[in-house]
């Protein structure tokens, strides 16, 4: 589902702002709520949408593009993961303003707890759980982003939420056992 | 079954949030550094290969980066090189487009409207196809990609700019099994009406050579792969069991990949040191030969579709999905087939809970049975026959 390709740069600029601004919000909100750094948010942010500039053909259309970007930021994240962190000049001015206005998040102790149990468990289950839960996709957009049959999200889906439950358990149960 | 946990209070920043984290005009500065970049020549596409979204090895830009080192800068020079394509094009060399090599490495028959073309050698130079559907002015661009053995004649289509309905004017013509080992005597090609618009880029499958990698991964599970019919072997069980397999097979690990540890590591691990306690999640092609294993420390239920050739419910989709579980449970045990883990999916399709499979409601219907490795089955079902307004 490729969208047309631009006439002339123009309309390629045209496109891409529209991209831009529809999705510049939700990329910047799927990054920071996986690496809690504005720095590191600036860079994914700013290297997806390069990305996407370049190969605008490639982006769909309507709220696929929103996924596809997905896709890009979480090959991003993976390889900021690897500790390939490329500082780019290009997100400068967006690093230093979110230094500024970004608060990380104070949790009470019931939500520190789910936030604990929920760094727990492998990437893989907890970046299930969170495209679900963050980015509200459902099973047909979770199979595209990750590249996985829709059968398999249902499965891995369930074997997430029990394991974060299991974990939850576990951190009560440790919890309960300090204060007897 | 306890309520699900409801995640979205810890996330850190929502996105209305993040919206306002920085100025309109902070945004749009970014953004006008990136349009600021240059584009690079539209490159071919890389092909998506199963899972994995490496950086397959793209034979095609090699080529480009050759073609572009002869173009010297300059107009004069510009049109030398045009002259020089237009030379290669008009008069019959020894290797190119017209050549003898290439008639026999495709057909290309005008007929009644119709453009018919068949690649009768996988390993053909695609230029000469290429070259042929530009002289038509149809802009399809041909690919041959290295691919496992399942998928050698596979052809695809992609769109570039063509409408979904250009698309569908192609139609494909496959006789499978038609190429021999070397690529050769095929019977695959496609139709298009001659008066075809539209731009698109097709891929067709051919035999990799030995030590090429593959472009496009398909499943290390399918018949032809050197695993068909192993997976009961090879999910589920641990590393010290499975690598003997492999070996026995012919196989060797060129790629591993971690399914996921909670620091988030490099994700490459090393194919002559995985912990032999770990399992397997996924098997993908790599080379002849050569598999990508993904491992973790959990087992995972096979992830093959059961009712593939070679598997137990081989053909009977039909008879199976959709229909309520007093008639399945007879199939199931007609072939074997045991039921390891239930999924109730809820009216909206969104979530699921477990069911006990020895218990499953007899008027609910299967919606999806997935193998857990040999003859065991995951299935999930639902109260009506599919989600509504979903058709799954």
């Amino acid at each position: 589902m490729r969208s047309p390709p631009c006439a002339d740069a123009a309309e390629r600029q045209a496109r891409f702002e529209a991209v831009y601004a529809a999705n510049r919000a939700l990329i910047l909100g799927y990054a920071l709520r996986r690496t809690a750094n504005p720095d590191d948010a600036a860079d994914i942010l700013a290297e997806t949408f390069l990305t996407a500039w370049r190969k605008l053909a490639e982006v769909p259309a309507d709220d696929d593009a929103r996924l596809w970007l997905y896709g890009v930021a979480r090959r991003v994240l993976a390889n900021y993961y690897r500790g390939e962190r490329r500082r780019s000049a290009l997100a400068d001015r967006l690093r230093a303003e979110l230094a500024t206005r970004y608060q990380p998040p104070e949790y009470g102790s019931e939500h520190a707890r789910i936030a604990s149990a929920l760094a727990r468990l492998p990437e893989e289950q907890r970046e299930l759980l969170a495209l679900d839960a963050w980015e509200g996709l459902d099973y047909g957009q979770l199979a595209v982003v990750l590249g996985c049959s829709r059968n398999a999200v249902r499965i891995r889906l369930h074997r997430a939420r029990a394991r974060l439950t299991a974990e939850l358990a576990d951190i009560s149960h440790r919890r309960d056992d300090i204060h007897a | 079954m306890p309520d699900i946990i409801d995640i979205t209070q810890v996330a850190p920043v929502t996105d209305a949030q993040a919206a306002r984290l920085a100025s309109p005009a902070v945004f749009s500065d970014l953004a006008r550094q990136i349009t600021a970049s240059p584009v690079p020549e539209s490159a071919p596409r890389r092909m998506w290969s199963a899972r994995h979204a490496r950086s397959p090895r793209d034979l095609w830009s090699r080529r480009r980066a050759k073609q572009r080192a002869l173009l010297l800068g300059g107009p004069l020079a510009v049109l030398a090189a045009v002259a020089a394509l237009l030379v290669t094009v008009l008069t019959p060399g020894d290797n190119g487009p017209d050549s003898q090599a290439a008639i026999q490495a495709v057909s290309f028959i005008k007929d009644n409207g119709y453009i018919t073309v068949i690649i009768r050698n996988l390993y053909a130079d695609t230029s000469w196809y290429n070259a042929d559907f530009a002289r038509h002015h149809i802009d399809i661009t041909l690919y041959l990609a290295p691919v496992p053995p399942s998928l050698v004649g596979y052809i695809s289509s992609e769109t570039g700019s063509g409408s979904r309905s250009e698309i569908k004017r192609i139609k494909r013509i496959t006789k499978p099994g038609s190429c021999g080992v070397q690529g050769a005597g095929c019977q695959i090609g496609f139709t298009i009406p001659d008066d075809f618009h539209g731009q698109v880029d097709m891929w067709i499958g051919r035999p990799a050579r030995p030590g090429e990698q593959y472009q496009v991964a398909g499943s290390a599970f399918n018949r032809g792969e050197p695993l068909y019919g192993l997976t009961d072997q090879i999910f589920e069980h641990p590393l010290s069991e499975v690598l003997p397999v492999l070996a026995q097979h012919h196989v060797t690990v060129a790629q591993c990949r971690e399914e996921g540890v909670a620091n988030a590591g490099s994700g490459i691990c090393d194919p002559s040191n995985m912990p032999a306690t770990w399992y397997i999640s996924d098997v993908t092609p790599w080379a002849p030969n050569q598999v990508l294993l993904t491992i973790g420390p959990l087992p995972y239920p096979a992830s093959g579709s059961i009712f593939t050739a070679g598997e137990p419910l081989a053909g009977l989709q039909d008879q199976i999905i959709g229909h309520p579980v007093s008639e399945v449970l007879p199939l199931f045990a007609q072939h074997n087939v045991t039921v390891i883990q239930c999924l109730a999916e809820s009216a909206d399709g969104q979530s699921t809970t477990s069911c006990d499979p020895s218990n499953m409601p007899a008027t609910w219907y299967i919606r999806d049975v997935s193998t857990n490795g040999g003859n065991q089955v995951i299935v999930v079902i639902g109260q009506e026959k599919s989600v509504p307004g979903t058709g799954h």
